[in-house]
């Protein structure tokens, strides 16, 4: 089989920003759940506390799999809706003139590069690779001849 | 647009459920595990009580 060099070359560049900012966070789940109080958003806090725990486990797992090209026709759609949700966040804050530290990779990120405005045209640059992985693995997923499986 | 409508329909729930559970668990025990918790409250102190002194 072909191997694409684009979706490789994203694969890696997606998995591995996603493993890396799942791992830095997970390190330190406090400073996440602080960094999305920031955010102001009307959840409730109970809410915030599971995702500030539950996100980074899932976004080191989407990492892993990208990384590894396991189970493509689900992570991949999965990334995209990750992305999606960083997007809206983060476009909200800027919107709001919200002066935060984005928390994309927990603690190691500080000053300029976790400015929300910063951090919004990452996310958005990864929507866009994300996107590019989706529609490769639903073309591939086309292309494969259909599997009877018992 | 096609493409991404045929990147949805072909994917497999429960492997985005055994992603979710895996995260939701390793989440919720690393922080049990933790002495600065997040989600779970804090263990309440050991109370002993002391004799009074005469």
């Amino acid at each position: 089989m072909k191997t694409d060099l684009g979706t490789l070359a994203g694969r890696l560049l997606l998995g591995s920003i996603f493993l890396a900012a799942g791992v830095l966070k997970v390190v330190h789940p406090a400073d996440f759940f602080s960094d999305l109080l920031a955010y102001d958003v009307p959840f409730p806090e109970m809410m915030l506390r599971v995702v500030a725990v539950v996100l980074p486990w899932l976004e080191g797992l989407c990492g892993l799999c990208l990384f590894s090209n396991l189970w493509p026709e689900s992570v991949r759609p999965l990334s995209v809706c990750l992305c999606l949700i960083f997007v809206g966040m983060l476009g909200q804050a800027v919107g709001r003139g919200l002066d935060l530290n984005c928390g994309c990779f927990g603690a190691a990120a500080s000053g300029w590069f976790a400015r929300p405005a910063v951090a919004l045209m990452r996310a958005i640059i990864l929507l866009a690779i994300s996107l590019y992985l989706a529609r490769s693995a639903a073309r591939d997923a086309a292309k494969t001849p259909l599997v009877f499986e018992n | 647009m096609k493409t991404l409508l045929a990147a949805l329909r072909a994917v497999r729930p429960l492997r985005l459920l055994v992603l979710l559970l895996v995260s939701i668990a390793f989440g919720l025990a690393s922080d049990w595990l933790r002495l600065e918790r997040v989600v779970f409250s804090a263990p309440m102190p050991k109370f002993t009580t002391v004799p009074s002194r005469r």
